[in-house]
């Protein structure tokens, strides 16, 4: 064979299945060349530390959209789970209040689940609604105060612990990417997601019990959103009913740019990984740069929207195009 | 085809239902002002920050103790919501409003519809627009900036500090008022030899004031100063510093505004070194006894006679000086 | 299950459409001899159930049939309701779109800017050209370049919400005037001016939707796009003008919101699209598309501000006003799924 043809197809592939990888290592360079200090190992441990953050409610959010739903509803539950968490540490200690905050989370996904399937609301405004609720209960929780931690409880290793110095948020990012991949390509309940994503009603004429699996997905979601609100209020030790406002877009946002499609039925969990560091690094970028909040503005937008062209250079179902926004 | 048809009769009825409702409404329109007690409204910026909870909550009291009704309503930060829930209030029949205006810009609508009901308007804080307002109680925003620069500056000098970089951190880009801080800050600040070396939004969050301070951070090692345009920024400034192994009381002098309980906690822990404190309890019941002068139609004495502006003192509050609560 | 009914109906729709010519295309309208259920609770539901609260609040809520208050509602639901006539068509049509709060600020900066240097016609005007404008990006974008609704709308709002912000620099328009405030705070036949205007954009709405070939091709799209696009519907051309409408439409809300004001800046009403949004699927439109109608957007716009108004005069707690909102929103969308449930178990035994 021509070692041309040979070279260009390689090329083709690695672009295929790396596009993300690469995409992050020239921006990555751009950084370094431009900005001051990118590259100091503080500021990259920075970087992937907030990109964890932000990746862990993201990896979630991969399993609803890969279910053809949406979840809006995450920065809410977020600030939910981190007020009810943060409010049991003096009674019940850390490691409890985690997992209560943890439960909270889920159970708060569960009910989403319930009403999108149950109640038979779409999930875009199911969760909308969830969204104004939740909030509302966080609120009436606090009173509408500040949630603080005093001394040291040893909530703090949530988000600054580390092990083999790598931090906390980091490794629990990457172990949920590793865990869920493994749950979405080995178990029943994985395949059954993206088949749901691809055509519910075909999957339920295959025998698939939709709704228990959509339950399953949006507790995945809620424990997920539960853990980023917890790792940021542990950041500052304190929570409140503001919290996290305006984190679903962010985490729609990372999935996106990560390339998992819209349309449902396929999930890149590595990608939402790669996607969340790619925002957060241009953040970070521009602030030390000191460019203005509008130009970041900017800059996620115009990101936002050459992610996608680079998607649907492959070409989509126009179907499915118009369909997005369903649910199932 | 009958569904248009019931669509038209539906639109038709609804229209003339909506018609009927509004002229029969005004007939039972409620007159106020008669024997009983009058009504104080209250218009506030939002119930989610503990600044504008004790403003109402001072507000309140001072309502109840001069024997006012007192009707609140929360503007959740946005304009629309602020126009047309305090007018919502002045058609409730009350005699006097007093409002923390979420945009200050959008009070126009509001003065011009109170006075037509010849319904006096006191402007807690924020600012009062270019409106007609009859009063305003302001803190000095670009003072308190101004009073964070001179304690920063004191600080680093007792520490024997010679870095000249600092850091201003600010709220939203569109919270106008607020940003006068920052600009008296950052006036102040170069007058007496420092250099402004990142100035980042945190948008008022606890949150993203903690991680524009690592960026802050790894830009400039050297920073010595750290001013946040709020106390909750200010607080997720200090944490920032503490997870870096620093202090934000000596080894960078982070100096928040606001006076919120949190920074109070953060200055006696030694997390933080400063706050400019403003006294939202002491605005609000100022505010009610304005409303009281222009109730009576007694006479009131301005600051500012021009801008019917009447001044509240900014404290600084440090460690030497923390209120004991 | 939704589904399955979902996809029948849709099965059906295809074999019917797919033979007939473009001209016979028409939406469904429920069942032809008999009225069914969801399609009459689909439409006049929500407009039933305002009325409902309307009758309620009168009798049991101090100061709601106040005259000043109740033209005050009317006013504060047009704003929303004016963008939510031109949404209801890109939902109608499975799309949405999220830019719309972004050129809210946009355009409302822009017309309070105008009429503030005295370019009353200008200001006017120009905000309505650049909605239409980026309605015909946000158009090109979804239908031809065919990247999703979701993300080009959402890329959008930080795109143009950045870029006002950097024209504004960060500084609020502010107007002193009487002339282009009148358009906002004014009365017509003692009717709110902004009110008025929503009638008339929801009527001229509902007249383009059910009598004109665009509105049936929207429909026909919606239901079911490629079997629209076998019977000859220009699917890709009704989506380009649906988002053009929604812009335009946005875009004469932000005038009379910037008129209501007197001011206008980038960060205006967050959340707008979400509230424009949630109006249009209250209003029984269905988000998957095909379903749906202007009266129920239009009662529902008017329900919202009415729910808030109630709460507002029974002095209920802020934070649980939230709570109570988001519920009404939930239960109200339930309604239909719970009844089809029940319809379903009724026919099984």
């Amino acid at each position: 064979m021509n070692p041309a043809i040979l070279a260009r197809n390689f090329i083709q592939v690695a672009w295929r299945s790396y596009r993300m990888g690469f995409v992050v290592l020239v921006v990555g360079i751009l950084l370094a060349i431009f900005a001051p200090h990118f590259l100091r190992a503080d500021n990259i441990i920075n970087v992937l530390t907030n990109a964890s953050v932000v990746a862990i409610v993201g990896l979630g959010m991969t399993l609803a959209i890969a279910s053809g739903n949406f979840d809006l509803s995450v920065g809410a539950t977020a600030a939910f789970a981190s007020v009810v968490s943060l409010s049991m540490v003096p009674h019940y200690g850390v490691f409890i209040s985690v997992l209560i905050g943890l439960v909270v989370g889920a159970i708060v996904g569960f009910c989403n689940g319930i009403i999108i399937t149950e109640l038979r609301v779409p999930a875009f405004i199911a969760t909308l609604g969830t969204l104004t609720i939740v909030r509302g209960f966080s609120l009436i929780y606090t009173k509408g105060q500040d949630i603080t931690l005093f001394g040291d409880t040893g909530y703090k290793v949530l988000s600054g612990g580390r092990l083999l110095g790598i931090p906390a948020p980091i490794i629990m990012a990457v172990a949920l990417a590793a865990v869920l991949a493994a749950v979405m390509k080995y178990t029943p309940f994985g395949r059954h997601t993206l088949a749901i994503g691809s055509n519910a009603a075909a999957a339920r004429k295959a025998g698939v019990r939709v709704n228990p699996v959509l339950w399953g997905v949006f507790a995945i979601v809620g424990a997920t959103a539960a853990l980023t609100g917890m790792i940021v209020s542990a950041q500052v030790l304190t929570a409140n009913g503001r919290l996290d406002t305006g984190l679903e877009l962010q985490a729609i946002a990372v999935v996106v740019i990560g390339g998992t499609s819209l349309s449902g039925g396929q999930a890149t969990l590595v990608g939402t990984l790669l996607g969340s560091i790619l925002i957060t690094m241009i953040n970070n970028g521009l602030n030390l740069l000191n460019v203005p909040a509008s130009y970041q503005l900017l800059t996620v937008g115009v990101l936002l929207l050459l992610a996608v062209a680079l998607e649907v250079s492959r070409g989509l179902d126009l179907r499915k195009v118009l369909r997005i926004g369903t649910s199932a | 085809m009958r569904f248009p048809k019931l669509n038209k009769l539906l639109i038709i009825g609804a229209t003339a239902g909506m018609l009927a409702l509004s002229g029969c409404g005004a007939s039972t329109a409620a007159s106020s002002g008669g024997g009983g007690p009058k009504t104080i409204g209250f218009s506030v910026y939002d119930m989610q920050y503990g600044y504008f909870q004790t403003m109402e909550k001072g507000t309140h009291a001072a309502a109840t103790a001069a024997g006012y009704n007192y009707k609140l309503f929360d503007e959740k930060s946005s304009e629309s919501n602020m126009v047309s829930g305090t007018q919502d209030l002045l058609n409730q029949g009350i005699s006097a409003l007093i409002i923390s205006p979420f945009q200050p810009g959008a009070l126009g609508p509001i003065v011009d519809a109170a006075h037509a009901k010849k319904i006096p308007v006191v402007v807690d804080d924020i600012g009062g627009g270019s409106s007609n307002y009859d009063a305003i109680v302001i803190s000095d925003n670009a003072n308190g900036g101004k009073l964070a620069a001179d304690e920063m500056d004191k600080e680093l000098k007792a520490a024997g500090k010679t870095g000249k970089k600092v850091a201003s951190i600010t709220c939203e880009p569109s919270a106008v008022y607020a940003a006068r801080r920052n600009v008296g800050f950052d006036a102040e600040i170069t007058t007496l030899g420092y250099t402004v070396v990142s100035e980042v939004s945190g948008h008022s969050k606890q949150e993203e004031g903690y991680k524009d301070t690592q960026d802050i951070l790894n830009a400039h090692p050297d920073i010595v100063g750290i001013f946040s345009c709020n106390d909750p920024m200010a607080v997720g400034a200090a944490q920032a510093l503490k997870d870096a192994g620093k202090s934000g009381a000596k080894d960078v002098i982070v100096v928040g505004f606001n006076g919120d309980q949190i920074a109070l906690d953060a200055i006696k822990n030694g997390q933080m070194a400063a706050t400019v404190q403003q006294q939202p309890d002491k605005m609000g019941a100022m505010t009610v006894d304005l409303a009281t002068k222009l109730i009576n139609k007694t006479a009131i004495t301005f600051d500012n006679p021009g801008a019917r502006e009447i001044y509240v003192p900014v404290n600084l509050i440090t460690k030497a000086n923390l209120p004991t609560s | 299950m939704m589904n399955e009914t979902k996809q029948i109906l849709q099965d059906s729709d295809a074999s019917t459409l797919a033979p007939l010519p473009p001209s016979a295309t028409t939406p469904r309208r429920g069942g032809l001899g008999s009225i069914s259920w969801d399609v009459v609770w689909e439409r006049y539901g929500i407009a039933t159930i305002l009325v409902l609260l309307w009758v309620v609040a009168y009798f049991n809520v101090n100061y709601f049939g106040n005259v000043d208050n109740f033209a005050e509602v009317l006013r504060q639901s047009s704003f929303v309701g004016i963008a939510a006539v031109g949404m209801t068509y890109v939902i109608l049509m499975g799309a949405f779109d999220l830019s719309v709060v972004s050129t809210l600020g946009l355009c409302a900066w822009l017309a309070v800017t105008l009429a503030s240097k005295h370019q009353l016609g200008l200001a006017l005007t120009l905000p309505l050209l650049v909605g239409i404008g980026i309605g015909m990006l946000n158009g090109t974008m979804v239908a031809y370049l065919r990247i999703p609704a979701f993300i080009v709308t959402l890329a959008m709002q930080f795109l143009i919400r950045g870029y006002t912000f950097i024209v504004a620099g960060g500084d609020n328009a502010l107007y002193a005037g009487k002339e282009y405030t009148s358009l906002g705070t004014g009365f017509i036949a003692g009717v709110p001016t902004p009110f008025i205007i929503f009638i008339i954009v929801a009527v001229v709405g509902a007249v383009v939707l059910r009598n004109t070939p665009f509105g049936r091709y929207i429909y026909a799209a919606g239901s079911n796009a490629q079997a629209a696009q076998v019977a000859g519907v220009p699917v890709k051309r009704t989506l380009f003008w649906g988002f053009v409408v929604v812009g335009g439409c946005t875009a004469l809300a932000a005038v009379l919101l910037g008129a209501r004001l007197y001011t206008a800046g980038p960060g205006l009403e967050p959340g707008f699209e979400l509230n424009v949004i949630a109006a249009v699927v209250l209003g029984g439109t269905r988000l998957s598309g095909g379903r749906g109608s202007l009266i129920g957007t239009f009662a529902a716009a008017i329900l919202f501000t009415t729910l808030s108004n109630v709460l507002n005069l029974l002095s209920i707690d802020p934070f649980v006003q939230q709570v109570v909102t988001g519920s009404v929103l939930l239960i109200a969308l339930s309604v239909e799924g719970v009844r089809s449930r029940l319809a379903e178990r009724l026919n099984r035994g």
